[in-house]
């Protein structure tokens, strides 16, 4: 699934942020801290500048990855994503999931996935003794209402304003032959299976589902009484409540301020959570995270990233993760644009940009260029592959490059310096971004200079649209799916761990948003190769990993031969925490995803 | 007067209409809609967009949407919030007090300095005094306000925070995590963001107090109560002060749209969570029915808040009947 | 923003008050209005300083190097030393220089917009004054319509609508700034139209609309120029706030307001950021005041007793 959460972080990224310290570093994805002994007590505050709507953002009716952050420790799925630094060297897939209200992940080597012909089920192994924060007991019933919320009960005519059925609908039903065995059908071979029912929020309660289902069915508009012995008591809609299983249960939310969460004394794991209380500090100011985490007013800020970091003074308590995702920062390249439709100056504008130098001075050195195409990074290391290429910064190569294809560059007049076109207008090109990101505009100021200095101009002002215009729908004019750029900045990522799929969307060609097909589908660039249609489909519609595997990297050599983007740089998310709090790991997708091991010293 | 007062009220009605429609039709001409939000989703199907789009209501013409909104807005209903699906009064409630705490704080402030200066600067025209307070209200009002914010927080947060290891006042917010409600807390935090909202009403104010004071000094009247032989003070206060009070106070009433956008670009600045920030995030949504809410409660506040100061001036002054319309 | 016209009273009365036009022609009412401004310092210095800050803006860009306006990243965040007076900004550009562009960009779409303030105005004030009866109410309702809605949220919701560049921008705060001119000049209109009328009552049929024309001409001359001189700096202040909030013309034009932009984004890493661009917005709005001052005083006969 296209992590439509980062767009919205874009939009929101208006006081991106000016620093972070450069403490002690704790190192690459995971952020592990030393073994102390765990002692049982303390609370945490973490503060967050994307406060949620509705709690229902959580991957219900929206997706802010803040959002599925915070319901992180309340709401369990059947799997629970893997610590970064967790997941095992070359791993599988099935390596990126632990288990969670599930006891084992299923797969088609151990058994539980078993297909048939065009169909094939999946068989849930489901805990025993785990109990829903208001006292129910979690079966197999929780897992089916799920499904039947998703799709099965409604179809498309949903009282609920879901999200997507998209994936949800390859199923048709799901059995229960006792208390803790669920079994899935789904009428295709559908690869990402192992995400539907995982992760925060994964299974919904079935008795308040019911309750929903008997007024009405829509989740934001029924008002149900909630009794968390210790936690949340009260009545509210979907949107302003979690009931859920895992290790801290939900409270209160003051909005416009802050969240708390509390132990669950309850929990089913190995121990029991060690903090008694997470609270959540919404601060739309990342300047005032970082201010209030030194003076020690909160103890932990997500998401640093937006803007740029630079080494401040060391903090006495510090420490950053900065976590390389599964995405990367990259300019889409619109190729019906009658200069770009020319693989030389694709290919002379890849070589043109001094992505380093960006990642050195703007990014603190914290990241990395990626190949050519950059489908296959973070948790999509299992697809990648090293024959695709890397494609170094060479402006002498570019120039020669683009002089060879005829594209002399003008001596004098007003384009002098720029090169000029077959048809003898000079080649000029737009670049947009969303508007109002610091780091972003900085970028395209160095990229509109780098690619002056091979001959190609950049018109100024950049006239960058807000994220919603960027991002909005076709029917809305978006500019994106109207295809009304020529080469745009912004980041996508997985928004699932280790699942390309997520980009079918993306370079697809039926996905190109056009008035015939409803402008549905993500394809701004135009991309159109049968072999990479061929390719998603099979990745989507295999079951096993190492068919799944040979399609993705299929795509990815015909992506590097196409370049329909200019990939950047690896997006990285950055987390600065105060080293009292030890137990950290995590998880570039689910963030606050091992609460249970956080302890204070 | 009680006729005047339902007069003035039933000529608000046909304004607010005309406000509403204005602000409609700007609406309408956003780029940013609510749904391109809500249909940003991964693999989004035909038959799911067809169903979110029904369920917001976003498929049927302007006009309609308009006449609805009408209607709803008579029976009080000032729409749901897209987003968070919660009704926008409800919202504004949870907002609207905190923008008026910073407001009242601010503008009692700029009252209670602005007049004594004003006063003494007309008494004592042409003094030291006068002329310094003169240039500080040229400053005052060529400042722009969140650059003084800024300036305010970099000086009294920033740097002896570098230096000295702690803020002076804090940056940002109402309370600190975990003081909520605890006046004194807000108290501090009310500090730069108050004085800063304060500043161009403190140095408009006190000239404006000023003049009117140097105008009414000026009067036949007046001479006659000196002629009379009574005490300077007394002259000043009790009859050129109260006569001198009459325009400020009908300059009050038209201010209250100006504090409101004072307050917006303030909030903007602290991170205050009050009804500007609420504007601003429903603007970058595009949540409409938020949006128009807040307007016309502004609207509202803003025709009302004009009602009161021209039946407080009324009242101030014998002299004015409400007869005639102007 | 704030409107130092709040005086719109006083200025409506300085337009109807020099009743005896015949007289004051002998001794040229602009040349001793010019005379008495010349006498007021702080408005003369205002001038001056707006002279040069204009007159800078204009040509500093052309004698400064081309290249110091171009991103140098190894040179981030310079403090300020020769030759870069102002040090450099987060993409190693020269501040100075964008100081000066971003006085292009401010001084520019605040006397553009001023003149938007102006015609508009003018014509509805006369509009409404000359017609009178339904047009005056229905226009005077439209005004009251407009002065409902705080400004701030008008002019988001209007750049957000019609988008963000330098037309736009310029005909949407002119948009919220024309009322008060328009004021000044309904109530000039409508005083010498009364007055025509009268006077017409008694003589045989001259050009009446030529005479009340000539006449508010005039007598409303002295007033908007103030009102407009004042206008520049409110729209200038309101420029540089739109900027800020992320509204203005973007990137990577410079502009004042944008510049305080970037500065609250990086108030850790350099806190002197924001002192430039404010100080130059400080620095031009007052110097207009202070003029537009100083012509208030020039225009206003009574301002000899004071």
């Amino acid at each position: 699934m296209i992590g439509s959460s980062r767009h919205r972080w874009y939009q929101l990224a208006a006081f991106a942020v000016a620093g972070l310290m450069a403490g002690v570093a704790c190192g690459q994805g995971g952020g592990g801290t030393k073994a102390g002994q765990p002692t049982s007590g303390g609370k945490v505050t973490v503060a967050s500048w994307q406060e949620q709507d509705s709690l229902l953002a959580a991957g219900i009716t929206s997706s802010a990855t803040h959002a599925i952050g915070f319901a992180n420790p309340v709401m369990e799925g059947l799997l629970a994503g893997k610590a970064s630094a967790d997941v095992p060297k070359n791993p599988k897939i099935s390596d990126y999931w632990e288990p969670a209200l599930a006891t084992e992940v299923p797969t088609v080597e151990n058994g539980d996935v078993k297909v048939s012909g065009t169909t094939m089920t999946v068989t849930w192994k489901l805990r025993h003794g785990v109990k829903w924060h208001d006292g129910e007991p979690f079966t197999s019933k929780d897992v089916k209402a799920t499904f039947d919320q998703w799709w099965l009960k409604f179809g498309e005519k949903n009282p609920t304003p879901m999200q997507t059925t998209s994936g949800w609908d390859q199923v048709t039903a799901v059995d229960t032959p006792d208390d803790f065995t669920a079994v899935v059908h789904w009428k295709t071979t559908f690869g990402p299976y192992l995400g539907f029912g995982s992760g925060p929020y994964g299974i919904m309660p079935a008795h308040l589902l019911e309750k929903t289902w008997a007024a009405g069915g829509d989740m934001t508009a029924t008002k149900l009484q909630i009794a968390i012995p210790g936690g949340f008591n009260g009545t509210a809609t979907w949107d302003k409540f979690m009931v859920g299983t895992g290790p801290y249960m939900f409270k209160e939310w003051v909005t416009g301020d802050h969240m708390t969460l509390v132990r669950n004394q309850n929990w089913w794991g190995p121990h029991k959570p060690y903090l008694d209380q997470i609270t959540i500090k919404f601060e739309p100011d990342t300047n005032t995270q970082l201010a209030d985490l030194r003076t020690g007013t909160i103890d932990m800020g997500l998401d640093f990233r937006a803007a740029l970091l630079s080494p401040l003074s060391h903090m006495q308590n510090g420490a950053i993760i900065t976590q390389p995702e599964s995405g990367a920062e990259k300019l889409d390249l619109n190729l019906h644009n009658k200069y770009l439709s020319d693989i030389n100056i694709r290919k002379a504008i890849l070589m043109g940009i001094d992505r380093q130098k960006i990642i050195d001075t703007l990014l603190q050195g914290k990241s990395t260029i990626p190949p050519d195409s950059w489908l296959c990074l973070g948790t999509g290391a299992w697809c990648a592959d090293p024959s695709i290429p890397r494609t170094k910064y060479d402006p002498a190569a570019a120039n020669a490059l683009l002089d060879q294809a005829g594209y002399k560059k003008a001596d004098s007049g007003p384009n002098k310096g720029i090169r000029l076109f077959k048809d003898g207008t000079p080649i000029s090109l737009t670049v947009q971004t969303t508007a109002g990101n610091a780091l972003r505009e900085q970028q395209e100021v160095v990229i509109a200079q780098d690619l002056s200095t091979i001959g190609i101009q950049i018109q100024k002002p950049f006239n960058n649209p807000p994220a919603s215009k960027l991002f909005g729908a076709f029917a809305s004019g978006g500019v994106l799916y109207n295809h009304t750029f020529d080469m745009a900045q912004y980041t996508n990522t997985y928004g699932a761990p280790a699942e390309p799929d997520a980009f079918y969307d993306a370079y697809v060609s039926t996905q190109i948003p056009t008035k015939e097909n409803g402008g549905l589908g993500q394809n701004s660039t135009f991309t159109n190769d049968p072999a990479i249609d061929a390719a998603f489909k099979q990745g989507r519609s295999a079951a096993k990993q190492d068919d799944r595997r040979s399609a993705y990297v299929a795509a990815e050599k015909r992506l590097a031969e196409i370049i329909p983007e200019i990939p950047l740089y690896q997006q990285l998310g950055v987390f600065g925490y105060n080293k009292k709090i030890q137990g950290i790991k995590f998880n570039e997708f689910y963030w606050l995803n091992n609460t249970y091991d956080w302890f204070v010293s | 007067m009680y006729q005047y007062l339902v007069r003035r009220l039933l000529q608000a009605i046909p304004l607010l209409l005309i406000v509403s429609v204005l602000l409609f039709t700007i609406l309408q001409l956003q780029p940013i809609h609510a749904w391109d939000q809500l249909l940003y989703r991964p693999n989004l199907t035909a038959a799911d967009r067809a169903r979110i789009l029904a369920y917001y209501g976003f498929d049927r013409p302007a006009p309609v949407q308009y006449l609805i909104w009408l209607r709803n807005i008579i029976h009080f209903d000032l729409g749901t919030s897209y987003f968070s699906h919660q009704p926008t009064l409800e919202l504004i409630a949870q907002r609207l007090p905190n923008t008026a705490i910073l407001m009242l704080t601010a503008y009692s402030l700029a009252l209670v300095l602005a007049i004594p200066i004003g006063v003494i600067s007309a008494v004592k025209q042409y003094s030291k005094f006068d002329n310094v307070v003169t240039t500080g209200a040229f400053f005052g009002f060529s400042i722009p306000n969140f650059w003084l914010g800024l300036m305010l927080i970099i000086l009294l947060a920033v740097i002896p925070y570098e230096h000295l290891g702690f803020k002076i006042f804090p940056t940002s917010g109402m309370y600190d995590s975990g003081s909520e409600g605890d006046p004194f807390n807000l108290a501090w935090h009310l500090v730069l963001p108050a004085v800063v909202l304060a500043v161009q009403f403190i140095a408009q104010y006190s000239r404006f107090i000023r003049s009117a004071m140097l105008d009414v000094l000026n009067h036949d009247f007046v001479r006659t109560a000196r002629a009379k032989g009574l005490s300077e003070k007394r002259v000043v206060t009790r009859h050129a002060f109260r006569n001198a009070l009459l325009p400020l106070i009908s300059l009050m009433g038209l201010d209250i749209p100006r504090l409101f956008v004072g307050a917006l670009i303030t909030e903007q600045v602290f991170a205050w969570p009050g009804m500007g920030r609420l504007f601003w995030k429903a603007a970058q949504d595009g949540d409409v029915q938020v949006l128009m809410g807040i307007l016309i409660v502004l609207a509202v506040l803003v025709v009302l808040g004009n009602l009161l100061a021209d039946l407080a001036y009324g009242w101030a002054d014998p002299r004015v009947q409400f007869k005639s319309a102007r | 923003m704030i409107s130092p016209l709040e005086d719109v009273q006083g200025l409506t009365e300085l337009a109807e008050a020099p009743a005896d036009f015949e007289t004051t022609k002998e001794i040229g009412f602009y040349r001793l209005a010019f005379r008495r401004l010349l006498r007021h310092r702080m408005a003369i210095l205002g001038g001056v300083c707006l002279l040069i800050v204009a007159v800078a803006a204009l040509i500093g860009p052309l004698l400064l190097p081309a290249s110091w306006d171009q991103a140098d990243l190894e040179h981030r965040f310079a403090s300020p030393a020769w030759p870069h007076i102002m040090g450099t900004d987060d993409l190693g550009r020269d501040i100075f220089r964008r100081i000066l562009d971003g006085g292009r960009v401010s001084l520019s779409v605040g006397l553009l917009a001023t003149v938007v303030v102006i015609t508009v105005g003018v014509t509805m004030g006369t509009v409404a004054g000359y017609f009178g009866g339904l047009i005056d109410n229905v226009m005077m309702r439209f005004t009251d319509a407009i002065l409902a809605v705080p400004a701030i949220f008008l002019l988001i919701l209007l750049t957000n609508g019609f988008g963000h560049t330098a037309p736009v921008l310029i005909l949407a705060i002119g948009f919220t700034l024309w009322t008060d001119t328009a004021r000044i000049v309904r109530s000039v209109v409508l005083s010498v139209r009364e007055k025509e009328f009268v006077e017409a009552a008694r003589a045989v049929g001259s050009g009446t609309p030529t005479i009340i024309v000539k006449h508010v001409l005039t007598n409303v001359l002295g007033p908007i120029m103030v009102a407009a001189t004042l206008t520049v700096g409110i729209a200038i202040i309101t420029e540089s706030a739109l900027s800020y909030l992320g509204l203005g013309i973007g990137p990577p034009i410079a502009s004042w307001g944008s510049m305080l932009f970037s500065a609250q984004q990086f108030i850790w890493d350099a806190p002197f950021f924001a002192l430039f661009p404010g100080t130059a917005i400080l620095i031009t709005v007052l110097s207009i005041n202070f003029l537009g001052d100083g012509l208030r005083d020039a225009f206003d006969p009574r301002s000899i007793e004071r």
